[in-house]
């Protein structure tokens, strides 16, 4: 394998595994998940980067990543709801819904919009995630949604607006 | 409140990052190896490198103890995945049916020590392992490689203590679209409708079938896989 496209995609890995961990980390429930869907994310982008050649060019790595990053979101939350629950008695473990003990020690304001981010729509978080956390273009947002430029901006800004509106109404 | 301050308050979570020893060890893992390693590495002072690789081996002994949950637990899932790069097709499924084993191990300990905190990644563990396990089968199936013989009373054996764990702490495992037990049903019967059959084979076939018609597709893998064992001895 070329050194070539190694050191190249070791650049990209470092350039974006902070903001494709943090995109997951907002999005399941626990720090373990989030590396192993991470690096299950690299590992899935540097199969595809090491195949391509001129025609299957990724023109651009870093929406590619995300979107792999978002699906293997989804079939993980596809995979957990099999399990279910049957019988609040019965139940010794009782898991905590805010999962206080599993965040990497946020802080009470971090703890506090993440809560807040968490009761948007899926596509109104990720957008709001992507633009700014990650600070991707419109452009690049559209392309990781498979929506249009225009169709993100108007999303963006409902989002927005929602959130404002559960920043102010919210109480731990 | 202002959209600037309400931009201000999303980018404090900015400060969520990956731990950095996590960032490298991935980085090696689906590299190989960290492409920033000088190919005059030889120049640099052996004892360091005899250090590193000492603390690795060791972070790597020690993890293998570890639980879902742990910080240690990528570590060792590094380690089972590297394992796997060198496990032949055919011994896949069975490789894998043993990770699944190791995934309830770790599970029935978490139920043991009373973790809650930890139930939900030994319940997610457990879940993939399953899924890799099906596709490890079917894989093997579709190339003439699955060995039933050995790989269908592994996935008895799992489906069982699964079960059994799941039902002391009261969660029910909701019906999969293609459970492992229908899939592994499936196979065995249709080998055994090739082979010639005692009486008592004969019969069990027919049982396992027309369990397998009505959907209960434990009772046609357990039915099955006795009418294949009787074969196999």
């Amino acid at each position: 394998m070329s050194d070539k496209k190694k050191k190249a995609f070791s650049e990209i890995y470092n350039k974006y595994v902070n903001g494709i961990f943090r995109f997951i980390f907002l999005k399941v429930d626990s720090r373990q998940t989030a590396e192993d869907l991470t690096s299950e994310t690299f590992l899935k982008g540097w199969r595809a980067f090491k195949i391509q050649n001129p025609i299957s060019k990724i023109k651009n790595p870093r929406a590619f990543l995300y979107k792999i990053a978002r699906n293997l979101v989804v079939d993980h939350y596809r995979r957990k709801s099999r399990f279910r629950i049957i019988s609040i008695e019965n139940i010794k473990f009782i898991r905590d819904p805010k999962n206080l003990e599993e965040k990497m020690n946020l802080d009470l304001d971090m703890l506090r919009i993440k809560t807040v981010l968490s009761k948007l729509q899926d596509t109104n978080q990720e957008i709001i995630i992507l633009r700014y956390l990650d600070d991707l273009s419109f452009s690049e947002i559209a392309e990781i949604l498979d929506k249009s430029e225009n169709a993100v901006r108007v999303a963006l800004s409902r989002a927005l607006d929602k959130l404002k509106q559960e920043l102010e109404e919210f109480t731990f | 409140m202002k959209e600037a301050e309400i931009i201000k308050e999303i980018q404090k979570l900015k400060e969520i990052q990956p731990r950095q020893e996590w960032v490298s060890l991935t980085e090696i893992r689906i590299l190989g190896e960290s492409p920033k390693i000088s190919p005059f590495v030889f120049f640099k002072p052996v004892l360091i490198g005899a250090l590193s690789l000492g603390v690795l081996m060791g972070l790597f002994f020690i993890s293998q103890n570890s639980l879902p949950g742990d910080s240690l637990y990528s570590l060792k899932k590094i380690t089972e995945r590297t394992r796997r790069v060198f496990v032949s097709a055919e011994k896949r499924p069975e490789f894998q049916l043993k990770l699944t084993e190791k995934r309830l191990s770790e599970l029935q300990e978490i139920v043991e020590k009373n973790d809650p905190r930890k139930l939900s990644s030994a319940l997610s563990e457990l879940s993939d392992s399953k899924a890799n396990t099906k596709k490890e089968i079917s894989k093997a199936k579709d190339n003439s490689n699955l060995d039933l013989e050995k790989i269908a009373p592994m996935v008895k054996k799992n489906i069982e203590t699964e079960k059994q764990i799941l039902t002391s702490i009261g969660i029910e495992n909701e019906e999969e679209k293609e459970p492992s037990e229908k899939l592994i049903a499936d196979y065995l019967i249709k080998d055994l409708e090739t082979a010639s059959l005692t009486e008592k084979q004969e019969i069990l076939l027919t049982e396992a079938k027309e369990c397998f018609e009505q959907g209960d597709y434990q009772s046609a893998f357990s039915k099955a896989l006795d009418a294949s064992q009787m074969q196999y001895k």
